[in-house]
């Protein structure tokens, strides 16, 4: 806002004014004032702005969110209901131990995958990446074949979403991200099952009770 | 002389405070916009999530149930059967990808409830219901 202060300024070009007290009163009421503009307009932008995107953005985790769940609640209704069953018809206690297991490993699997959900955000560009390392003002010099620490951890996702790695260098909108960050740097993706393995685990066990595994086919 | 500028200052004035307004307004609104995308978006997980899970669940549940049921015919089962299989339809008729499907909770309650009927039909223990555990997302 530099043509604020030069016409701010412009008054006091006679240092030799009688009214140079009284013009410099009048100039911070004036720069207050101004100032107060400024951020009332600014409260107002952010809140028009806010009203055209908020439901845009809830469309897009929902849709998001509820795919991904949806196959991990199948899966977990699926393996319940053989441990129900199990219960109902007295089944032996090697294959309840079994039922139980996984369905204590699709649960981690759940939990795991909702704060995965958190933390991906709507497709990083390396152009943020870039302006974010240099927003940290590191002295950071990139060159083309030289990626960011952020796109080398970075993950893909199932569905093609990034997960946190990228913003994990940021400065964190909120306080989830820093916390979903640390969660999956100290985390090898190894470690975890994938939904694939689990629904593998959930036939053989269904087989084993002498059911098709065709319910399994659509999750 | 003096008299006849005021009106132009006045002018000035009230210029440079609509310029000051706009100039905060169009900063404000690309911010807004931008938080707007994030905050909604951490809600729509939230509840797609949420969502998605509980009628997965349901489903998944009922359609194995309903197998095992069909695999050990018997004609005492068909009420049962009957009942899971119209859990079933409920299920799929339920525009659960939808995020402004506007009797989403109407419905969400009649699936519930039909669930609980199924529950108590196969004998199933309410505190062993899809989740023992007590966390955020059980139900």
């Amino acid at each position: 806002m530099s043509w604020v202060r030069s016409a701010v300024s412009q008054p006091n070009d006679d240092v030799f004014d009688e009214d140079a007290d009284e013009m410099g009163i009048a100039q911070k009421e004036w720069k207050s004032t101004m100032e107060k503009r400024v951020k009332e307009g600014y409260r107002e932008g952010v809140e028009a702005g806010k009203e055209l995107t908020l439901q845009q953005g809830f469309n897009q985790g929902y849709e998001e969110a509820v795919k991904v769940m949806f196959s991990c609640g199948q899966l977990k209704g699926n393996v319940s209901a053989l441990l129900s069953w199990c219960h109902n018809n007295r089944c032996d206690s090697a294959v309840l131990n079994r039922v139980t297991d996984l369905l204590n490993e699709i649960k981690k699997y759940e939990e795991d995958t909702i704060k995965d959900l958190n933390c991906t955000h709507p497709q990083p560009s390396l152009t943020d990446l870039l302006d974010t390392v240099e927003d940290m003002d590191l002295g950071y010099v990139h060159s083309p074949e030289d990626q960011p620490n952020g796109a080398r951890e970075q993950q893909t996702g199932e569905n093609g979403t990034q997960f946190c790695g990228p913003r994990c260098t940021s400065s964190g909108t909120a306080s989830f991200q820093s916390e979903c960050c640390q969660r999956s740097k100290g985390h090898a993706a190894s470690v975890r099952p994938s939904l694939p393995w689990l629904k593998e685990r959930t036939v053989s066990l269904m087989e084993q009770l002498g059911l098709s595994p065709s319910p399994l086919d659509h999750i | 002389m003096a008299v006849a500028n005021e009106p132009d200052a006045f002018d000035a004035i009230l210029m440079a405070e609509a310029r000051f307004h706009g100039e905060g307004y169009q900063e404000g609104y690309v911010e807004g916009t931008q938080a707007g995308v994030m905050e909604g978006r951490q809600y729509g997980i939230q509840q797609g999530a949420k969502i998605g899970l509980e009628i997965g669940s349901y489903l998944g549940f009922s359609m194995t149930w309903l197998r095992l049921l069909q695999k050990n015919s018997d004609d005492k089962h068909s009420k049962k059967i009957k009942v899971l299989e119209s859990l079933i339809e409920m299920i799929q008729k339920f525009p659960h990808q939808d995020p402004i499907y506007d009797k989403l909770q109407e419905d969400l309650e009649r699936i519930r409830g039909r669930f609980k009927q199924v529950c108590s039909l196969l004998h199933i223990p309410s505190d062993f219901r899809l989740s023992k555990e007590g966390s955020a997302l059980s139900f």
